[in-house]
């Protein structure tokens, strides 16, 4: 495997350097580097550099093996493994370990500000890296299950934007499906 | 587009609408209330599509009937299956969606319990009803015991999910024999070697009847307790008397009697079997009705 090096300019014009096999770990990337689209540096007008060096974090611990990202997605069991002839127990517990290895480092990783969140986020969604999309979307959903509709909007930071008398509405519509699921 | 819709939260929608349908339809309908770009996302099929099983469509091919509804968006459709169990596998089953959880729930019609003398025709009699989610119900004529069971496999059922097994029952007005009735209550995983997980018992006495009925009742399951414990055990305390539990009510018209849970955490622990089982026999039993065992994710607050 090629270890050839690729540039990726932030939306402030700072230039960062990241391993090919690690860049191809974001979709939008591969789609450049193999459709010989490679110019010298690759602008990301969506990103900043502080969300950068973060997502090539990212690349670098799972580019070229993609594997791994969908193992953890799958709550670390790979169907694949019992068909593969040479399955043996030494294998099976190497492959735990890397596993735990690899959850605790994504723990780490995680750990971080909700604006950084959001940032990243967006960052995955356009380099179509699934992985860490999947990483994102989920610990923002998990900060936002069970809250309350002011919750959320002190959690995004969004003002309603529902006139008066929608508001109104929205407020009997809101009674309504309290109502509607306490009735179970 | 995306960027318009971003008024104050500078997530696009995309982005919104694969948050929220990590959450659950409880918490997505909430939302609603949130912003109108809020109100957009949740009523998008993106959202309502992860919330359905994802072998909804499967399920729904094996519709008895034609599907006869044409859904104008999924969140349509989630609700419909909430709230109108789909007759399925020629009419054996019933498929719906628990509203909270958005997880499948089944009901196993009595046509595919196994029911002890099922075939006598002074047991059991099997008769239309336009009460049941089935086409026909079994009433007991003249039935010495009880036995009824169900098996359902467990790749059928939503994963991670702690289902409850109950027996959907009734008594017609001139029930008679029930009274006394008391049954052991079991639910088996065909992985646990067929091992009794749990064993309960139940009274099978019809709800509303006077209390000095119920009062002969708890003295008997107590006498049956007594006898349970093993013998070097007799000078320790008695357990307070334990009240067995009588059918509760569905809301439907029918009662149900709960026969145990148990956790399918991938569904590879093939067939679950779920039973209930008359213990002290007397007389003869009539006017039992049997729709079906029903198995549901257990409610978590």
């Amino acid at each position: 495997m090629s270890s050839t090096k690729i540039f990726l300019k932030s939306s402030d014009d700072k230039t960062f350097e990241i391993d090919e096999t690690a860049a191809r770990a974001s979709e939008t990337l591969k789609n450049i580097i193999d459709g010989g689209c490679l110019d010298g540096v690759i602008p990301l007008p969506n990103v900043s550099s502080n969300i950068l060096p973060k997502v090539i974090e990212y690349c670098k611990k799972h580019g070229g093996d993609n594997g791994s990202s969908k193992k953890i997605a799958n709550g670390g069991v790979d169907k694949d493994k019992e068909i593969l002839p040479d399955y043996d127990e030494e294998e099976d517990k190497r492959e735990k370990v890397r596993v735990d290895e690899l959850k605790k480092w994504e723990e780490e990783y995680m750990d971080f500000d909700q604006q950084v969140l959001y940032d990243l986020m967006l960052a995955a969604n356009y380099l179509h890296i699934k992985g860490l999309l999947d990483l994102t979307v989920e610990k923002a959903a998990s900060m936002i299950r069970g809250r309350t509709p002011d919750q959320i909007r002190e959690n995004f930071n969004i003002n309603s934007d529902f006139t008066p008398e929608e508001e109104e509405e929205m407020i009997l519509i809101e009674d309504e499906w309290d109502d509607e699921w306490a009735f179970d | 587009m995306e960027q318009e819709s971003t008024v104050d939260l500078y997530l696009p929608e995309v982005c919104i609408a694969n948050i929220l349908s990590r959450t659950s339809a409880r918490d997505a309908c909430r939302f609603s209330v949130v912003s109108s770009v809020f109100q957009f996302v949740v009523n998008s099929d993106s959202v309502w599509e992860r919330f359905l099983p994802s072998d909804y469509q499967q399920i729904l091919s094996s519709s008895v009937s034609p599907f006869p509804f044409v859904f104008s968006s999924k969140k349509e459709l989630y609700f419909h299956l909430c709230d109108n169990p789909v007759l399925i596998d020629n009419g054996t089953k019933t498929f719906a969606l628990d509203k909270c959880s958005g997880k499948k729930c089944y009901m196993i019609g009595a046509k595919e319990l196994s029911i002890c003398a099922i075939y006598n025709p002074m047991g059991w009699i099997w008769q239309s009803s336009s009460e049941s989610r089935f086409s026909e119900v079994v009433e007991s004529r003249m039935l010495g015991r009880l036995e009824v069971s169900g098996r359902m496999e467990t790749q059928l059922l939503s994963p991670n999910t702690t289902y409850v097994a109950y027996l959907v029952i009734k008594f017609t007005d001139s029930a008679s024999g029930f009274d006394y009735t008391l049954a052991k209550v079991s639910v088996k995983l065909a992985s646990n070697g067929g091992g009794e997980r749990e064993m309960r018992v139940v009274s099978l006495k019809p709800v509303g009847r006077q209390k000095r009925q119920l009062e002969l009742v708890h003295r008997r399951i107590a006498d049956f307790l007594r006898r349970l414990r093993p013998p070097d055990a007799a000078d320790q305390q008695l357990p307070p008397p334990q009240y067995p539990q009588v059918p509760r009510e569905r809301g439907d018209g029918w009662f149900e009697i709960e026969l145990g849970e148990f956790f399918n955490e991938k569904g590879e622990d093939g067939d679950v079997e779920m039973s209930l089982m008359e213990i002290n026999v007397r007389g003869h039993k009539c006017g039992l009705i049997i729709q079906g065992i029903e198995l549901r994710p257990k409610k978590v607050e």
